[in-house]
């Protein structure tokens, strides 16, 4: 990690008692920046309560670690068992990252990670076209940002107001199932993808959630996980 | 020996991952070897069944095979895959319960298993935290185990779990608030503040 300190925030400029307190466990790991050091360090001075606060976040710290040393390792044969999956896993491409690239894969294609073939060009055009008609016209997020995320452009209510469902697609999925699915349920993505691959969907105000759930799960082909959003 | 990564260790996680994105199974092992013990550590201090543990670690991995080649550098590879590692935690959990509970109430849910003999323990105060301490939910449990084994920074638990960095903060507070809690409920005099 480059530097994995907290970053000193306008805030830790006048950091308040209660500021220090929240901050204590990152203090007795090291991993407040010196402003901050700076200040915790000035409240501590003044402050029995919070030098009992110190001394019982040091002690769940240790007990934290203490906690570990029986917690074992992975089976031996867990790694060949891994490896051994690896030939039926298709690895996603990386996100294009300029929208102006007329080299690049196609909006939908960037966001599965699909080769932009001139067939899976006409099945993009039609799913997005299908989602447009839902008023979930996805866009990337500041056109040159090297964000490589999504949100939907002209469904504002979704990601507003409606609920979220996480998401992830079978890597194979197809283009214009997807979007046909989406587009029965009244949702659109919002953003993804994230970390893990899975992708933000936003659903109407009002919808009903479970019932987006089980047609989501319903789905075995195109879906391989779905669980509740924020 | 606790899970904190050094500059030279992630930079070589990165390259490593690189090389995944490429299809080198070699560096894939490697970067296992790496990760292994603190990813499982945390899979165990949530999930807490060993054979549930592997296949969400199983799952952890096969994923970072797949989307190696998406990973962009905001963070450090760590966190990436630690991120990945706990929405697999949080969905499996929530199969595994079968229940309609939302994820924000099945990880505020306590841990049901037996009440330590708080008045055995009482004197021992570190074995009673910690026994208190795998009593607390889902979430407190994952918020002290990230920031006291692994030694991830607020940010790094913010981008791991997807959160403002303020609820990352505010959790915290929460999870030692509720141990003070359980302390003074187990006749610890004074734990709450």
């Amino acid at each position: 990690m480059s530097d994995s300190r907290n970053t000193a925030s306008p805030k830790s400029s006048a950091l308040g008692e209660e500021d220090v307190m929240e901050l204590l466990p990152w203090y007795v790991t090291g991993k407040t920046s010196p402003e901050e050091n700076a200040q915790i360090e000035r409240h501590l001075s003044a402050s029995p309560k919070l030098q009992a606060e110190l001394a019982m976040a040091r002690r769940e710290r240790q007990v934290s670690l203490d906690g570990m040393q029986a917690i074992g390792e992975p089976s031996p044969d867990f790694l060949n068992k891994v490896l051994g999956q690896l030939d039926g896993a298709r690895q996603w491409g990386p996100i294009a990252k300029d929208k102006h690239d007329a080299e690049a894969p196609g909006l939908f294609a960037r966001l599965f990670g699909f080769a932009s073939t001139p067939a899976l060009r006409l099945v993009a055009i039609a799913a997005c076209l299908a989602i447009v008609v839902e008023g979930a016209a996805i866009v990337k997020l500041a056109g040159n940002s090297s964000s490589g995320t999504y949100e939907t452009a002209s469904a504002p209510d979704m990601s507003a107001a409606g609920p979220h469902l996480i998401v992830q697609f079978q890597p194979n999925a197809g283009m214009a199932a997807i979007g046909s699915v989406l587009s029965e349920l009244d949702a659109g993505i919002i953003r993804g993808p994230m970390p893990d691959g899975s992708y933000v969907i936003g659903l109407k105000p009002g919808a009903d959630v479970d019932h987006a759930i089980a047609a989501l799960k319903g789905h075995a082909d195109l879906v391989t996980g779905v669980d509740r959003g924020s | 020996m606790n899970a904190a990564r050094t500059k030279a260790e992630g930079q070589t996680e990165v390259v490593l991952l690189q090389r995944v994105a490429g299809g080198d199974r070699d560096a894939f092992a490697e970067l296992y070897r790496r990760l292994q013990r603190p990813l499982f550590g945390y899979l165990m201090k949530l999930v807490r069944d060993r054979e549930m543990v592997e296949d969400v670690l199983n799952e952890t991995l096969m994923e970072v095979w797949r989307q190696a080649a998406r990973f962009e550098g905001r963070s450090s590879v760590n966190t990436w895959v630690f991120s990945i590692a706990h929405h697999r935690a949080v969905s499996r959990l929530r199969k595994k319960r079968e229940t309609a509970l939302d994820e924000e109430q099945a990880a505020a849910i306590e841990d049901e298993g037996p009440t330590p003999d708080m008045k055995a323990e009482s004197s021992d105060m570190s074995r009673l935290l910690g026994k208190l301490m795998e009593r607390l939910s889902f979430e407190h449990r994952e918020i002290l185990h990230l920031a006291y084994y692994q030694e991830f920074s607020v940010q790094e638990i913010a981008t791991a779990l997807d959160l403002p960095p303020n609820t990352v903060k505010t959790r915290m507070f929460y999870a030692r608030q509720r141990l003070r809690v359980l302390l003074e409920e187990s006749g610890v005099e004074g734990a709450v503040a």
